[in-house]
């Protein structure tokens, strides 16, 4: 049996989300100059030597800036997935084990509830009320993951749970919670990560958004959506200054998606062109 | 007529399929034998112009004279369903569960343009009747899921000869289905190739069934055709040393001693079990009773036989015996001790089980070494674990070295041993066999009962085995149930119920197990 090949998308998308990540990562050491360090006299410059980016109106270098932006968007999109995932998977797990039963039903009525609000108005809501900042955004796209990451976790489990080897485990005198770790956690892990990816991507759009609508993060703190925000004035005579964090959105998300879709054809069997012994 | 001439196949470069010559008459019924992995669906599929990418054939196909094997995709899909038509084994799989088996069969008429719209759906309902579904019973706005799978393997056949094709290729189209219902759809693909005059590739693992259906029998043995010639001729005087071990594989039974005398080991009293059924949003819940005032005993050292129909109730009673199911009146005791699924793990340490599917009892992420150790949940893990483990694969003919291999690199049979392994590590008193075989080819199912008969000797076990296959549980049972509707409706000594059933039920399990004639065999 060959080894499967690697599909398209993956190669696609995983240098896109490298990028990011690059990026992100080495903004947390080193930017070539301070995001934050204002230089009226440098506004507005055109890409040379020093700013490969140009300056903004502030002065600020925008490479700079993208950089801890990135930073920003890709941690607040990433504990927003893990907030959605630590808690949404549990629960999802929890009402597969119990199917049929009022938890079962009490636990997925409660994420319809959840989903039956427009995401982004109330993240809008969460933020107004605690006053902006990048930690309630986080909250407020994280609390919006959990019953993603629940219904997912729940529709895979349930299957896994008709199979014939749980019957063995439950033989074994292995009991719900056990079973649910020990063989349908592993077993629903595929679905788990391509739903991740997918979240991350909306998480990053959902900073950019609340951002842009200044209840993300607030300055000096860089970030896309605050960058496109500023833009938005400049944007007849600086066209620049908007693409810029536009087009890192746009390709983030793209290769977040593209990793996405991947993924799932590499790691789902069914979707994997069977060899034939 | 359909020639098939030194036809090949490769496979990623690995021989599927070895210069394979066939005739296929109309009207004839050939059957093609061979142990799994042995070619015979790469055969139908090579027919079909359906082989997977990579394959590569040689040799050639013909249709009249024509040659089909090089035809386009285009053309080949026009000529399949026209010429050639094909019932596979799971009929579940086949059918499109979200139309109605009216309008599956109305489409295929309609896909060839064989009809207009209307007649197409004139034209299925006639088909559906002439494969025996009654629309008074089963009418064609019906829902596959609706249907029992010897009913859904009859849509599978009214759309495959809906076009009357001259080629009709059944691959293993009775295996998934229970004894009765086999015999039922047996005997129509026969009747609609006498009516039809069309040919028919019978595809089986199964060599009673060849010898009942067949006239022609082709045996395929890792790829070559070791011999092929009248099904009578073949059966009786076989001329390939692998056609005399199919042969013998198929009536075997293991050499086994009949222990009866033993003291109780599982008693049932009682037992009842209602299911609630089609609960639906304005519909009162309907309830159906899958185990009604069941009663037995069985001894310990004794192999008990469990028969009937699917959805007769006998793996709901092999759950309640394992503690898995609660019952909703009645008493189980196993060794003195009440089953319960809140039971101790002591208590359930006593009985394990082995079930149908090799594949899907396995979680495919794990090695089969903790595969095997699970149930040492029950008893605490030894300090000599891996050696247990290691002592179990053993007795179950494998190697140490399988542990560290996943359950996925092995074959049925061989998953089938682990599983035995698995039930065996903790040295239970009952072992409960739910259809542990049924989905094993015959010669494999014959070292697996061999293998069950060796450790029942060795360790005094206690099997309940429960299956739909007759001849199965005459070869490894010393007393036997028959069951129907949640009721068992006879019991006694194997050998007795064999010779003298009493029970209509029983009668009719036993006439619809297909026979091996062997006109003038000897020795076999």
């Amino acid at each position: 049996m060959s080894r499967a090949r690697i599909p398209l998308p993956l190669w696609l998308g995983a240098p896109l989300v490298a990028l990011a990540l690059g990026m992100a990562l080495l903004a947390l050491v080193w930017t070539p100059h301070d995001p934050a360090a204002l230089a009226i006299g440098e506004k507005l410059r055109a890409p040379d030597w020093t700013h490969p980016l140009g300056t903004d109106h502030l002065g600020r270098d925008v490479l700079s800036l993208l950089m801890a932006g990135a930073r920003t968007s890709l941690a607040v999109a990433l504990v927003a997935v893990g907030i959605g995932a630590g808690l949404g998977v549990p629960l999802g797990l929890w009402a597969a084990a119990r199917r049929g039963t009022w938890i079962d039903d009490l636990l997925m009525r409660a994420n319809d509830l959840i989903f039956a609000f427009p995401s982004l108005v109330i993240a809008i809501l969460i933020t107004a009320a605690f006053g902006p900042s990048a930690l309630n955004a986080i909250i407020a796209i994280g609390i919006f993951n959990i019953p993603v990451f629940a219904r997912v976790a729940r529709g895979g489990a349930l299957t896994i749970w008709s199979r014939e080897f749980i019957l063995v485990a439950r033989l074994a005198g292995k009991g719900a919670a056990r079973i649910s770790v020990e063989h349908v956690l592993p077993n629903i892990a595929s679905l788990l990560i391509v739903q991740a990816t997918i979240q991350f991507s909306l998480g990053i759009l959902a900073e950019a958004a609340l951002s842009y609508v200044g209840l993300g993060a607030q300055p000096p703190t860089a970030s896309w959506g605050r960058m496109l925000a500023e833009a938005q004035t400049l944007f007849y005579g600086y066209p620049r200054l908007a693409i810029v964090p536009g087009l890192a959105i746009v390709l983030t998300v793209l290769g977040l998606n593209l990793m996405g879709d991947g993924l799932r054809d590499h790691l789902d069997p069914r979707l994997r062109q069977r060899a034939v012994q | 007529m359909i020639a098939l001439d030194h036809l090949s196949v490769r496979l990623d470069g690995v021989p599927v399929l070895q210069d394979l010559s066939l005739r296929l008459k109309p009207g004839r019924v050939t059957g093609l034998v061979g142990e799994s992995g042995s070619g015979k669906s790469m055969t139908a599929l090579a027919i079909m112009g359906l082989l997977p990418a990579g394959a590569d054939l040689t040799g050639q196909v013909t249709l009249d004279g024509a040659q089909i094997s090089t035809l386009p995709e285009r053309r080949m899909a026009r000529l399949r369903g026209r010429e050639i038509g094909m019932v596979f084994q799971e009929p579940m799989t086949a059918l499109d569960p979200l139309m109605t088996i009216g309008a599956q069969v109305a489409e295929t008429l309609r896909i060839h343009r064989a009809a207009s719209r209307a007649e197409a759906r004139a034209r299925a309902a006639a088909l559906l009747i002439r494969v025996g579904l009654d629309p008074d019973r089963v009418p064609p706005g019906r829902y596959p899921h609706e249907l029992s799978g010897g009913q859904r393997q009859r849509v599978c056949i009214a759309m495959a000869i809906a076009l009357r094709p001259r080629l009709l290729i059944a691959d293993e189209p009775t295996t998934a289905l229970d004894v009765t219902t086999q015999a039922h759809v047996l005997a129509l693909l026969r009747r609609l190739v006498a009516e039809e005059g069309m040919a028919l590739l019978l595809i089986t693992h199964d060599l009673a069934v060849v010898s009942q259906m067949a006239d022609v029998v082709a045996v395929l043995h890792q790829g070559w055709l070791v011999e092929q010639g009248a099904t009578t001729r073949v059966l009786a005087r076989p001329a390939h040393s692998h056609t005399r071990a199919l042969l013998a594989a198929t009536g075997h039974r293991p050499a086994r001693v009949a222990r009866t005398e033993g003291a109780p080991l599982l008693r049932v009293e009682g037992a009842r079990k209602d299911y609630v059924a089609g609960r639906g949003l304005f519909a009162a819940p309907r309830r159906v009773r899958a185990l009604d005032d069941v009663s037995f005993t069985l001894n310990r050292g004794e192999s008990l036989g469990l028969v009937g129909e699917s959805g007769c109730g006998k793996s709901t009673l092999a759950r309640a015996v394992l503690g898995l199911e609660p019952l909703d009146a009645g008493h189980i005791a196993l060794a003195d001790a009440p089953v319960s699924p809140s039971m101790p793990a002591a208590q359930r340490r006593r009985a394990q089980a082995v079930f149908q599917d090799p594949q899907g009892s396995f979680d495919p992420r794990q090695r089969v070494g903790r595969l095997v150790a699970e149930p040492f949940h029950l008893t605490g893990r030894p300090a000599d674990a891996a050696e247990q483990v290691i002592a179990a694969l053993r007795a179950v003919g494998l190697k140490a070295e399988d542990a560290r291999r996943y359950p996925h690199q092995f074959s049925g049979g061989q998953r089938q041993r682990i599983a035995l392994a698995r039930a065996l590590v903790i040295h239970p008193d009952l072992v409960v066999l739910d259809e542990a075989v049924s989905a094993l080819d015959v010669s494999v199912r014959g070292r697996v009962l061999d293998l069950l008969a060796r450790l029942q000797a060795e360790r005094g076990l206690s099997y309940l085995f429960i299956s739909h296959d007759m001849d199965v549980v005459r070869a490894i049972t010393d007393r036997v149930l028959v069951m129907e509707a949640g009721r068992i409706v006879e019991a006694g000594p194997t050998a007795q119920v064999y010779a003298a059933p009493r029970h209509p039920r029983t009668r009719a399990l036993l006439d619809a197990v297909p026979r091996l004639t062997q006109a003038g065999a000897s020795g076999v």
